[in-house]
């Protein structure tokens, strides 16, 4: 950048004016200007230059000073303001303007507002411009009271859109821990194309003279974002330098080899993020300038930490590019990866929200597919035979209403799944007669849970036509499925039918003789009034058995 | 000769009236305000000028900080102003608040007229007042004017670039007619504030015309 300055060409001139300018100076060239008003000019440019520059860098700090209006002003109040001169920013002006007839020679003054992270990271922010136009001629305005005047009406708009520009906000939060803005001052053609794209400009204000007219305006970013692609648009000045592991969580930073730095994500400047290691030779804490003399040139270039005297407050978090985001959720959301399992929330741009949850795999009595699936109306044909649980078949109302042809299909299923099928014949022919009436919830019912399925009393029982298998399947559509095995582990060889015979027992059971005799309704309220009075004559009894259940 | 006249409207919620106006009108008495005009006692036409300072504001409903003139007597006139124009605003008996800078015209004798203000240029802000239902539009509100101010603030400073008529102090005599010289540390330009009512009689009328011609006619007697 600073090849391109003109000043490179050609030394700086110091001196006093008169006989050492170029005859193309504009200043020195017009003959209509007196000495007077000319020694004039140079001197308010000059303070102007200065004042404006201490209201720019100011403004910058992060702090707010007061100055107080005065009935008489002091000598330091040129056009008639009250800017406290900073002599650190006096000085660096002084270095980098040189003379101040190098403005009026073409040679822009320009300041240079820039971000730096903990990590050496820099974004330029804004670039002030002060320049001379010997084009824009006003002979109208005279030196000494027009000119004057009107510089410190641009001195005054200067001080109200430092303000305005999203820089201002920055300025305000900036600390040492997340960021600092840094100022650069420096003549020549001002360096935009590093403040992003679609960067705007303002104008502050024009001072017209009878030699021409100095204008101060303003290019600032309005994307205030920092990617990767920054480094490569600009030239050596705003190198963006990302970590290579920057985007991987921290449990794979030792795992995972480094990314490339072709990923355009953009980088979250948040609190939760971990804690920048200084390793910048450049202390924060220096509260000191550091000044870079360059040797192919006489202009001084100076970078200023303006974190001085700012207060520790929350920095306004840069708004993440979307793409970027997506990036980081894209590596996140992909199941294949191994890493998804060692998801920590705590890494780089990762939210709650960003935590995506992977197909389960297919467990036990577990369906594999999404949980809103209608695993009970669907026909089980959509279903492969392994994500059924087993046994479902012999449940399945569908399977209940296959054709013969199917049903003698399903015995073969059975007789080759273990245990074989075939004692299934047998229980039909015993004529078991389920004595209870289960009903099949709805299909939005079936839903509720996943791990409900599959539950066996769901299934309705149907009295349609079978087929003598369908009844067989159908009978069995019970609490649960017996199927005997006339091998019994640890069991006698004739153990077999114990189990079935018990069942059976248990399944035939006799009738309570309570529930055989009904007596009539009379005989009910006879032996009702009796019942009352044996227990309101026994009351006393009750409360001691009570009693003796609370000790 | 007529008054330069700009208009900003807004659409707000009623809190955050005091600071909108107060940022914009702010920005223009910055302008508009010079240093304290001392005269000197051994010269009549001349005079010292004191200097103007500043300070920073914050926004409480807004991510916006406006500067303005650090003289305790300015904030607490135009203060008093702006309060009362959100007040009338919220009961619906204005909607519009103008800060006018005039000059001050002398009549001489036999016609003794009162001295009459001639502006010569009026900024006025029209609110329409909003109400929010939920917070997000509240903050969405928020960034918007935030960044609506930001705007107008340049607009204004595009204005004030531009080589306008401003009144010149020819002699002493005519400092009273041109600034304000009640404050005691800083010197702006005659102005007023009044708010009214978008609709309401408060425009020059066929009559008032009249009447200021056969005035001036008659004072070059």
């Amino acid at each position: 950048m600073l090849a391109s300055s003109p000043l490179n060409s050609s030394p700086t001139i110091n001196g006093s004016p008169a006989g050492q300018f170029s005859l193309n100076n504009p200043i020195t060239s017009a003959k209509f200007l007196s000495k007077h008003d000319r020694e004039a000019l140079l001197q308010y440019t000059k303070h102007f230059t200065r004042k404006a520059v201490q209201i720019i860098v100011q403004s910058r700090l992060g702090d707010k000073k007061p100055t107080k209006s005065r009935v008489y002003a002091h000598n330091t109040d040129w056009f008639n303001l009250s800017i406290k001169d900073l002599a650190q920013i006096t000085n660096m002006t002084k270095l980098s303007l040189g003379n101040v007839e190098s403005l009026f020679n073409s040679s822009p003054f320009c300041i240079e507002i820039s971000l730096r992270t903990p990590e050496n990271q820099t974004m330029i922010l804004e670039t002030w411009c002060i320049l001379f136009n010997d084009q824009l001629v006003d002979a109208s305005q005279k030196v000494c009271f027009s000119v004057y005047k009107k510089m410190s009406l641009v001195l005054r708009s200067l001080m109200c859109l430092t303000r305005s520009l999203p820089t201002y906000q920055l300025s305000r939060r900036q600390n040492s821990d997340t960021y600092v803005l840094l100022y650069r001052m420096y003549c020549g053609e001002p360096i935009v194309h590093h403040l992003g794209e679609n960067y705007a400009t303002a104008k502050v204000g024009t001072v017209g003279t009878p030699i021409g007219s100095i204008i101060v305006n303003v290019a600032y970013r309005t994307r205030l974002t920092m990617t990767p692609q920054n480094s490569q648009n600009s030239a050596e000045y705003c190198g963006i330098q990302i970590k290579d592991d920057h985007f991987t969580p921290n449990q794979l930073r030792s795992e995972s080899p480094a990314l490339t730095k072709k990923q355009s994500a953009a980088i979250s400047i948040s609190p939760s993020s971990p804690p920048y290691s200084d390793k910048s030779p450049r202390s924060f804490s220096d509260q000191n300038s550091l000044c870079k003399r360059s040797t192919s040139n006489l202009n001084t270039i100076c970078e200023t930490n303006l974190s001085k005297n700012t207060p520790k407050t929350q920095p306004i978090p840069m708004r993440s590019d979307s793409e970027g985001n997506n990036m980081q959720l894209k590596k996140y959301r992909d199941p294949d990866e191994s890493s998804a399992d060692e998801y920590n929330s705590s890494s780089i741009g990762s939210t709650p929200d960003t935590i995506y949850y992977f197909k389960l795999k297919s467990a036990a009595f577990v369906p594999s597919t999404s949980f809103n699936n209608n695993y009970f109306s669907s026909s089980f044909s959509n279903l492969s035979e392994n994500d059924l649980p087993p046994f479902i078949t012999l449940l399945s109302n569908d399977f209940g209403n296959m054709s013969t042809s199917d049903a003698k299909n399903a015995e073969n299923f059975l007789a080759q799944s273990p245990p074989p099928p075939n004692n299934l014949v047998e229980y039909q022919q015993q004529k078991i007669i389920p004595n209870r009436h289960l009903k099949m919830l709805n299909n939005e019912e079936h839903l509720a849970s996943p791990c409900s399925l599959p539950n066996f009393k769901m299934l309705e029982y149907h009295n349609n036509n079978f087929n003598e298998a369908k009844s067989v399947l159908n009978q069995a559509t019970d609490d649960f499925v017996f199927i005997e095995s006339k091998k019994v582990a640890f069991g006698l060889s004739d153990a077999a039918d114990d189990l079935r015979t018990f069942y059976k027992a248990c399944e035939n059971a006799p009738i309570l003789d309570s529930f055989q005799s009904e007596p009539s309704f009379s005989e009910v309220l006879k032996d009702l009034d009796q019942q009352l009075f044996n227990y309101e004559s026994k009351v006393a009894e009750f409360d001691d058995l009570i009693k003796s259940f609370e000790n | 000769m007529n008054a330069r006249t700009q208009l900003f409207e807004f659409s707000c919620e009623s809190r955050h009236v005091p600071e909108i106006v107060s940022t914009i009108f702010h920005t223009i008495l910055i302008h508009r305000t010079a240093g304290k005009h001392t005269p000197k006692v051994d010269s009549p036409n001349a005079y010292t000028i004191g200097s103007v300072g500043f300070c920073d504001l914050d926004c409480d409903f807004l991510d916006y900080t406006y500067v303005q003139i650090n003289s305790n007597e300015l904030a607490q006139q135009v203060n008093q102003e702006i309060i009362a124009f959100s007040e009338g605003l919220k009961a619906a008996e204005c909607n519009k608040i103008s800060l006018e800078f005039y000059t001050k015209k002398k009549r001489s004798w036999p016609l003794n007229f009162q001295s009459e203000n001639i502006p010569w240029e009026i900024w006025t802000i029209k609110i329409e007042l909003m109400q929010l239902s939920n917070e997000n539009e509240r903050q969405v509100l928020r960034e918007k004017l935030s960044d609506m101010l930001g705007e107008k603030v340049r607009q204004i400073i595009e204005i004030m670039d531009k080589p306008d008529y401003t009144p010149k102090l020819q002699n002493q005599s005519q400092l009273d007619t041109i600034y304000e010289s009640e404050f005691k540390d800083i010197q702006p330009y005659l102005f007023r504030i009044y708010y009214s009512l978008d609709g309401t009689v408060n425009q020059v009328s066929v009559g008032t015309t009249m009447k200021r011609m056969i005035k001036d006619a008659l004072s070059f007697g």
